[in-house]
């Protein structure tokens, strides 16, 4: 009986792995979406390094400042700066060569010296919203450290006012300039506030991060795996149709035992799908799968168990194969963006991630984050493992007790 | 006429087929609204600059002293109410904690000196740490500039303070019996927490975003995905032809008096009319659904879709005149579609691609469809704005176009 099971098994994965096809679908067709995906996302991020962002910069004003805004902005580690006329700047930020263009007005120096707000402009690429958004917060920094600094220039101006020292013949414009001076003198090697920034992971390092890989390996994982589960077992509407599963049926076999065997096949393949891609996200894209590999394994089960039973759930209610294959289709594709495998689910609105908890996807995304990118093991995949087991139960029950062979 | 019979009754049954109908319709219609909403599309206007809001933060304070506190009431304040949702944690390592299980992108943490360091007017300093999520690209970076923007904030009282001491001192024989107000003008001077006269930074967006109602990523995965299931449809279609060779169809209809050119004509004619009806309906669904601006130019519009259509079709059935059987078809045409789709930008927004990938992208139907389209959805253009968009489309469709016919001929000729 069980070997029975098992042959079927083998049978199922031996037609499926023959064709060409399969090179390309579950090969090719995820490397080249794994990669394009990858490099998207990651935007300016390199082997670890965090994020730095495109941004040009025109400086219209000649005062010693603004200069200093510029070396401030050039040094921020979030920002890849480069020093353009306007009109270069703001057109080259239109066609997306940089995410935001920084224009520095001319008279900036003056009024600040003048205690006066000058403005600064910030141009956003309109198709870059995010990217743009963290820019917009890095050249905020900046910003405000340079009004920091000319505020403790005028601060030590005031204190010498009140003290009486201008009425004795100093030279205020002198003496803001050399409080200029010190404050920045101050501020480069013992800056009285800083602040360290460090991600929570239990990686050696850093560096192990791969980027935008590690959102589209996982990604793109999830994605061909449930592809690859769901179109298998739509496929057992096709046996049932053509009559190949009432043949079977003849064997002295049970039921169970047949649609186990199936399932069993199904499951494995989903499997396999998941194995090919973990090769080609450590191999071809540096992303770290080997950090906990029981952890990995059980989620992949969890996982490739959930799918499985939704096919199985698609199987049971579906009536035709053009209606199984429609829901497939249909489901697929949304439980997939939903659960965050084609985007950072951060992006998303906290609605839509409430909403995403409801789907499979999401809870195999966070698990193999836990794992590749916060280092993490068992212990903490615990919740994701629940859901995905949970989900599979309930999918399962209904679709196999739904089920019709003939 | 027998072609434009058999081109109608192809297209009449592939319509009233329910399965397909889900495809054809409901799916582009369903991915658009998920990705349009996902990219903040509907929830309409809103701050265009600020796709990221509610950045979950914990915030630990182990300063008892009030400027601890100030940096607290910052975070909490209502200027930074849509961008972040901060909350108190007890100590580090539950906001780390926190942080690693995902419930927050990042954890604030003000040092026990804090207010020491604000106040002291010797050279001590001090650290506020962010712990951040490092599966998260965008919201730890937004929340590590706001944190530095407030320490900034505090920096004038103390390095004013330190710097006054400094020049004064050098100024005493100057000053004389002056000097002796110094300590209690210093502190005055220093102790004004408030924000200094600031820049202002003013925001604005260029390009994808110049129709009123701010950036509306409905606009941009409306048209994607319709062009996405276009093109399964299409080749899906076009692959009928050879479904009929292996069913015999096509030969019982070739023992007709119908000629061999004419059929071929019907069933490409069949394939194209589907197209145009599907994005057509589409088209009107989305505008009608949710309101979507398709453009001022009707002209402009109508041509985008024929040309689209007629170089998906082409494609198609210059596919189906390579193809060995229909189950090759099949694989080669569902193969196409998605390198086709994650190569012109169906998936995410193709203009956020490298630089070295805009080429790749540009050789893809999809790419230069989704152009015109968005030309038209997202930017309000009209037709001058499309034009280019439409002559490539249409160069693309005459290419294949010749292709297939020179092909599809000998494919079924034995």
């Amino acid at each position: 009986m069980l070997l029975q099971t098992l042959h079927i098994a083998l049978q199922y994965l031996k037609t499926t792995y023959r064709s060409r096809s399969a090179l390309i679908f579950s090969l090719i067709m995820p490397l080249v979406f794994t990669g394009v995906l990858g490099v998207t996302i990651g935007g300016g991020s390199q082997g670890g390094e965090p994020s730095r962002w495109d941004v040009a910069l025109v400086n219209e004003d000649g005062g010693v400042l603004a200069a200093s805004l510029v070396s401030t902005l050039q040094a921020s580690p979030q920002l890849a700066v480069s020093l353009l006329p306007r009109s270069e700047a703001l057109a080259r930020t239109e066609t997306g060569d940089f995410v935001a263009a920084v224009v520095i007005p001319s008279g900036l120096s003056q009024a600040l010296q003048d205690g006066k707000s000058p403005t600064v402009q910030f141009t956003a690429n309109g198709s870059q919203l995010r990217p743009a958004q963290s820019a917009e917060q890095a050249v905020r920094a900046a910003t405000s450290e340079l009004a920091s600094t000319v505020a403790a220039a005028r601060t030590s101006v005031a204190v010498a006012e009140k003290l009486g020292l201008f009425d004795r013949g100093a030279d205020q414009a002198a003496y803001f300039s050399d409080a200029l001076a010190r404050v920045a003198a101050q501020w480069t090697p013992a800056r009285p506030i800083t602040v360290q920034a460090e991600p929570v992971t239990r990686l050696d390092s850093a560096d192990q991060i791969a980027g935008g890989f590690e959102q589209s390996s996982p990604g793109m994982l999830v994605t061909f795996a449930l592809v690859s589960i769901l179109n298998g077992a739509i496929v057992l509407i096709i046996e049932r149709e053509q009559g190949t599963l009432r043949r079977l049926l003849v064997m002295p076999m049970r039921k169970g035992g047949i649609l186990a065997g199936k399932l069993l096949a199904i499951f494995a393949a989903g499997l396999i799908q998941a194995a090919i891609l973990i090769l080609v996200g450590q191999l071809a894209f540096g992303v770290n799968w080997g950090q906990a590999p029981l952890a990995l394994v059980l989620l992949l089960l969890a996982f490739s168990f959930s799918v499985t039973s939704l096919g199985m759930l698609i199987a049971g209610v579906a009536r035709t194969y053009a209606q199984a294959n429609a829901l497939a289709n249909i489901l697929m594709y949304s439980i997939a963006a939903l659960g965050g495998a084609w985007w950072p689910i951060e992006i998303t609105p906290a609605w839509m991630q409430r909403l995403a908890q409801v789907t499979p996807t999401y809870w195999a995304m966070q698990g193999f984050s836990d794992i590749i990118t916060r280092g993490l093991g068992v212990g903490a995949i615990l919740p994701e493992l629940a859901a995905l087991v949970g989900f599979g139960v309930a999918f399962m029950a209904v679709g196999v007790w739904r089920f019709r062979y003939e | 006429m027998k072609s434009i019979y058999i081109a109608l009754k192809d297209t009449l049954i592939r319509f009233r087929d329910r399965n397909g109908l889900l495809l054809m319709l409901a799916a582009p219609l369903v991915l658009a609204v998920i990705c349009g909403a996902a990219f903040g599309g509907l929830t309409g206007g809103g701050e265009a600059a600020s796709p990221i809001t509610d950045i979950p933060v914990a915030v630990v304070n182990a300063d008892r002293g009030e400027y601890g506190q100030q940096v607290v009431d910052i975070l909490f304040s209502a200027d930074l109410a849509k961008l972040l949702a901060p909350a108190l944690a007890a100590d580090v390592a539950a906001a780390r904690a926190q942080v690693e299980r995902g419930d927050v992108r990042a954890a604030v943490v003000i040092p026990a000196d804090f207010s020491e360091a604000v106040t002291s007017q010797g050279d001590a300093s001090t650290a506020i740490r962010v712990f951040t999520d490092p599966t998260a690209t965008y919201s730890p970076l937004i929340v590590r500039s706001i944190v530095e923007q407030i320490a900034n904030g505090f920096s004038p009282g103390i390095l004013g303070g330190r710097v006054a001491v400094a020049q004064l001192l050098e100024q005493a024989p100057v000053l004389g019996p002056a000097l002796a107000q110094l300590p209690a003008a210093v502190a005055e001077a220093s102790g004004r927490s408030d924000a200094p006269a600031g820049i202002e930074l003013v925001t604005s967006t260029v390009g994808a975003e110049e129709q009123a109602g701010g950036f509306n990523a409905l606009a941009y995965f409306a048209p994607s995905m319709a062009i996405l299931f276009l093109m399964f449809t299409i080749f899906e279609a076009s692959r009928s032809i050879l479904g009929e060779e292996r069913e015999w169809t096509l030969q019982r209809m070739l023992s007709t008096p119908t000629g061999f050119g004419a059929i071929l004509a019907g069933k490409i004619g069949g394939v194209f009319l589907t197209g145009v009806l599907q994005l057509g309906v589409l088209i009107g669904a989305s505008a009608l659904l949710f309101g979507l601006n398709w453009g001022h130019s009707l002209p402009g519009l109508i041509l985008l879709v024929i040309g689209t259509v007629a170089a998906a079709a082409s494609l198609g059935a210059l596919i189906t005149a390579l193809a060995r059987d229909a189950a090759q078809a099949g694989i080669i045409g569902s193969a196409v579609a998605l390198i086709f789709a994650i190569l012109g930008g169906n998936f995410l927004d193709s203009r956020a691609y490298p630089a070295w990938l805009q080429p790749l992208s540009k050789l893809t139907i999809n790419r230069w469809a989704l152009d015109g389209f968005t030309d038209l959805s997202m930017r309000g253009g009209g037709f001058g704005d499309v034009f280019p968009e439409i002559v490539v489309l249409f160069g693309i469709a005459a290419v294949f176009f010749t292709l297939a016919v020179w092909r599809l001929p000998r494919r079924f000729v034995r």
